[in-house]
This record gives structure tokens, sequence and C-alpha cells, in this order.
């Protein structure tokens, strides 16, 4: 009989994928192996390349074909995961598919963390439909332990205004907006990338603001400012959510994780800058991220920027 | 290259299947190929929960409109430029004509891509797939490749020879190999991977694998070699597809054959070795013995180490 080796870290990530270019499983899938994970990889579309070029061909999984994907990892007992992580998803049918097996998967283990990005919109605009917020809200943020929204999703899933200004955002406003988002079912919150100019801070700035919430109902809130890199990239959410869940497995801890995710991501950007040549006419988008050529930046993971502590009597 | 930037690293489009669970197909090639510093497109020609040995199998098969529909894509943003094009699995003989046409169509675009191809049929006289397939093989896709990885079975099928029974001697069954490398050839691969033989078959120890390789120089120029290596004791699944990932990456980085097929050969011997290091318990539905370790393997994938010299015929 051997010994029992410590097995790696199972992860079950559903999320896009695309033949060419980096998003969504692409991203996913190339960080979390290379940082050691098993990733079980459900492509919840299988496209030609990303939505921002021109042309986009391809297919969606269906609700019946999600189905039958999870039967068959229930009937061959490999349905057993230690973190599960979805990013985009085009339908509120297959939100609520996905909530179903997280509750089966979290009944079954009750140690699994589940990281979920809520993709609905930025910048004011939507990329889903309401039925997608409704699901989000209803069954699967009670489920999350860890979500990554933006402003914007934020304010789309509290139903409050950040800003009271179009261009000017109060703290006190933000942090109710994560508290109230706390309630609503996940421990930690990451709202990545708020423009510092928004804060009245410097407009060079990005500022990402975290908040971990305790078994004892004490919060741990921080903030971490990084420098805005001019140029359109795609693929960075879905690469900053997959760092968040290695770093957050590895550190154990949300400040450290997200210091080293934000200054990977950094170096991801600063790497594609600097090899980039001319776009592709075609993609609307800006740079596909050089993933492949960040490997070593990845591994290396330096900490660049730092957390800066908020007071917790900030917080109401 | 590809392109005249000096900073582009290697462009490969993978079509194999993708399994949700485990590693056979695109799952494996994509790792190994990505942690070598390729880029790789890869157009999945199946969706499934797990690989056909375990009890169950759900899932979805790329159609062939789809596939179609990939390509057009790609096309038409300008992005179906590659330096390597890898296929593995194809359930459908119109699947695989359709691959042939659009690799036709990269090749005339770009000529010094190179086609690696696994033409997988079967195995242990047993048909993976329909003979549609078959026919297509031979006709369309062989003729476009550079580099194909048969095993001994999908060498006869291919070439269209008999499994002679009578034949025992050793000494035939070696001149009946090269005989075959030779017919294959004329197909169309300048090179060929049959990447384990039973030593047995050849007179030599049970324990003992053999492969052979053969490159055509000219019309009447051969370079041919083998190499041992030992045989293990348990069962893996997606061995031959992180074999053909092996071989593109080593031979992209090496530039010859003999070099890539030590490496790779010995990088596959080291991984099936963790593998059984690892004995993580198998799932009692999976009849097919081990899904690779190929995260654990990381570090030996990096590092290349060669166990196994190739031995050249004279």
């Amino acid at each position: 009989m051997s010994v029992k080796t410590k097995r790696i870290p199972r992860v079950l990530s559903i999320q896009s994928h695309v033949v060419h270019g980096f998003v969504g499983n692409k991203c996913a899938t190339f960080i979390l192996q290379l940082y050691g994970f098993e990733v079980d990889v459900i492509n919840s579309v299988h496209y030609s390349n990303h939505t921002g070029y021109k042309v986009v061909k391809g297919s969606r999984l269906s609700v019946d074909e999600l189905r039958a994907i999870f039967q068959g990892l229930i009937a061959n007992e490999i349905f057993e995961y230690d973190y599960i992580l979805t990013g985009y998803m085009g339908s509120g049918e297959l939100l609520a598919v996905i909530a179903e097996y997280v509750r089966l998967i979290k009944s079954k283990s009750p140690h699994v963390k589940y990281l979920c990005d809520p993709v609905i919109g930025d910048n004011g605009k939507l990329y889903v439909d309401q039925s997608c917020i409704e699901m989000y809200k209803s069954v699967i943020l009670p489920l999350a332990d860890i979500v990554t929204p933006n402003d914007f999703e934020l304010e789309q899933l509290v139903g409050t205004q950040v800003k009271s200004d179009p261009d000017r955002y109060e703290e006190q406003v933000l942090w109710q907006s994560i508290q109230s988002l706390h309630k609503m079912g996940p421990t930690h919150i990451i709202v990545s990338s708020i423009s510092a100019a928004k804060l009245g801070g410097k407009e060079d700035m990005l500022q990402m603001y975290a908040s971990a919430k305790s078994s004892d109902g004490q919060y741990q809130t921080f903030r971490i400012d990084f420098p805005y890199i001019r140029g359109c990239f795609t693929g960075t959410g879905d690469l900053f959510s997959a760092l968040i869940l290695a770093w957050f497995h590895k550190e154990k801890n949300l400040i450290s994780a997200c210091e080293k995710s934000i200054s990977v991501l950094h170096q991801v950007l600063l790497k594609t800058i600097e090899l980039c040549d001319s776009i592709n006419i075609h993609n609307t988008c800006g740079n596909e991220l050089k993933l492949i050529e960040s490997k070593t930046a990845i591994e290396a993971a330096e900490t660049l920027f730092h957390a800066i502590i908020i007071d917790a009597n900030i917080v109401q | 290259m590809s392109s005249n930037k000096p900073y582009q690293i290697p462009r490969v489009l993978s079509i194999q299947s993708h399994v949700v669970h485990g590693f056979v197909g695109n799952k494996c090639a994509a790792f190994i190929l990505q942690l070598y510093g390729f880029e790789v497109d890869l157009i999945n020609s199946v969706h499934f929960s797990n690989h056909t040995g375990y009890k169950t199998v759900k899932g979805t098969r790329l159609r062939v409109d789809e596939l179609q529909s990939i390509f057009e894509g790609l096309l038409a943003n300008d992005i179906l430029e590659y330096d390597y094009i890898l296929t593995g699995y194809m359930g459908s003989g119109e699947l695989l004509h359709v691959v042939a046409e659009h690799v036709k169509l990269i090749k005339t675009k770009f000529p010094h891509v190179k086609y690696v191809c696994d033409p997988v049929i079967g195995d242990n006289n047993k048909l993976y797939v329909d003979r549609s397939c078959i026919e297509v093989y031979k006709n369309e896709l062989l003729p476009l490749a550079d580099i194909v990885t048969p095993n001994d079975f999908e060498i006869k099928l291919l070439i269209g020879k008999q499994s002679n029974d009578t034949d025992n001697e050793n000494e035939n069954e070696d001149n009946s190999i090269w005989q075959s490398l030779r017919t294959l050839h004329s197909m169309g691969p300048s090179h060929i991977i049959i990447s384990s033989i039973p030593a047995d078959k050849i007179g030599r120890s049970e324990n003992i694998l053999q492969m052979r390789a053969s490159s055509k120089i000219s019309n009447d120029q051969y370079q041919t070699f083998r190499i041992d290596f030992p045989r293990l004791e348990s069962s893996f699944t997606g061995t031959g597809d992180s074999f053909s990932a092996l071989i593109l990456a080593w031979l992209h980085k090496e530039n010859n054959l003999v070099c890539a097929c030590e490496k790779a050969i010995s990088i596959l011997h080291q991984i099936l070795l963790k593998t059984i290091e690892l004995s993580k318990p198998i799932s009692i539905h999976n009849t097919c013995g081990n899904e690779l370790c190929l995260i654990e393997s990381k570090a030996i994938i990096e590092s290349g180490q060669i166990l196994f010299r190739a031995v050249f015929d004279k």
C-alpha cells in the first residue's frame, strides 16, 4: 500500500471557449494549470474568437447539454472539487442549472469555495439580459464565497447607485454597497479597477476595493492603488478571477491574494503592450493578452502593489 | 516563422477532442504546447464529460457545419495563420474532409507550415472510428501531412496491408516494418513515427517496447532509426495525444526528428512513472486505466531530460 500523497487542488471552471485568443476558459485554464491546479473545463460556448472581432462564429452550450455533462461527471463519480469558477454566462437558464449543481457540490463537500465573476456589463452598458441579473441575485450570490464585480455590476446587484454624480464616487456609498452585497451571500468581495479620478484621486491611477467578512461578523476592508495602463485589452477580468482563485488558495487570505493578482495582471498587461505590434483590424476590442509570453512573470508573481487597510470605523 | 516579427511565438492549430475531466486530445496538447511557449488555437472536435473509457460518456460532437463555421470565422478575421497544424481523433470522414480542405488552404497560403497528423483509427485490431475515416486519411490527409504518428495497426490499414498471421520470422517482421514505412512515405509524409511496437514481435524481450521512425530524405534515401524503452505494467489514456504534442514541440525546438523522438519518448516515460508514483485512485467507472498526471509532471516536461537514445539503421 503506497503512502497517500496529497493530491493537487481541483477546480471546475465554467466559461467561454474561444479557438483563438485569450478570454474565459482559455485564460483560466492556462493560469490555473501553470499554478498546479487540476482544472475540469466546461465550455459554455465554442467560438472562433471573442465577440469584439468583426466576425464571430460558433455555438453555445444548451441547457440540456450542460445538464448532460454534469450527469456524466456524477455518474462516473468524478464530480469532486475544491473550487468552482464561473464567468460570463449568456443566459439566465444556464445560470439556474449551474446554481443547481453548485448547490449539489457544496452540500456534498462543504469545504468547496465558489468564485463567481458576475459578468453583467461595464461602463453603463449591459452584456446580458435581465434574467441573468435576477439569477445572480436570487440563486448564484447566496452560493458564492468570492465575487469579483466591477463597479457597474455592483450597482446592478445591490440596486443602489455607487455614484451620485456621473464622475464621482463617494467612498462611503461604495462601502455601503459592498456591505449590502455581503448580505446577499459572499464573504469575500473584490471590486476591481475603479478609476481613481472617480473617487477624487489621481487620474492615472486605478483602485481596487475589497472586503472580507469573517464568521464573527467583522469586516476586513482594504484598497490597492495601481497605475492605469493606456490601451484596450480583452480577457483581463477572466485573467484576474483565475489569479484571485490561485492566490487565494496559496495565500489563504484575501489581502495577499489581491496584492499578487493585481501585480501579476499588471505585468501581463505591460508584456502585452511590449510585444504588441499592429492590432488586427478586425478586432475592435484592443489587444489579446500575451499570456504565453508572460509565463515567467506569472510564475514569479512579484508583488508590486500593496494593500492599504481601511479603518473599520469608516465602514458603518 | 510565419511572420517577419522576430518575437512572435510559434502558432499551432490543434483539432482534437475536449474532455471536461481528464487528459486526452486537446487537454493534453494545450497543456504541453502552452508550457513550451506555443500559442495554441484549439478547435474541439467533441465536448465530452470524460474520455470514452469511462462507464458513462456525455456530451456533443462538433458537426460538419459547425466546423466549417469556425474556419469561416478565423478566415474572416484574418487569424487563420499558423506554423503548425496538429490533428488527432476525429470521429467522422466528413469532419476529416473539412479539416483536409482547410489544411490545404493554410498550406497553400503559408508553405512553411508543418502538419503533424496522428491518424487515429484504432488499436489492437479494434476500430475507434468508422471506415470512412480511413479513406479520407489515405486520399486527403496523408498527402498533406509532414509528420504522421500511426501505431502498427493504423499503418497496416493505411497502406492496405493484410495482417499476416503466418509471419513468425523475426527478420521478416523487421523487414516488413521498413517496407510499410516506405509505402507510407510514398503516400505523402516525409516523417513517420510508429511510437510503440511490442518488442516481442521482433524477437526482443517482452518488457521492451520499440519506436521506429523514418525520414525520407530523397526518392531513394531514408534515415531510419529505433529507440528501445521499457514497457510499464499499468495502462494509461492520453499517451498518444501527449506523444504527438511532445513530438511537435521538440521537432520545432531541435529541428531534427531523431532528437525530437528521443526527447518525446523520454519525457513521456517520465510522465508515466510520475503517474504511477502518485498512484491516484482510479474511478471504478474508468475501464481504461490511469489518467495522466500531466499537471504534476510540469517540471519533468520542462526539463526535457533524455533517457533513451536512438539507434540508427544502416
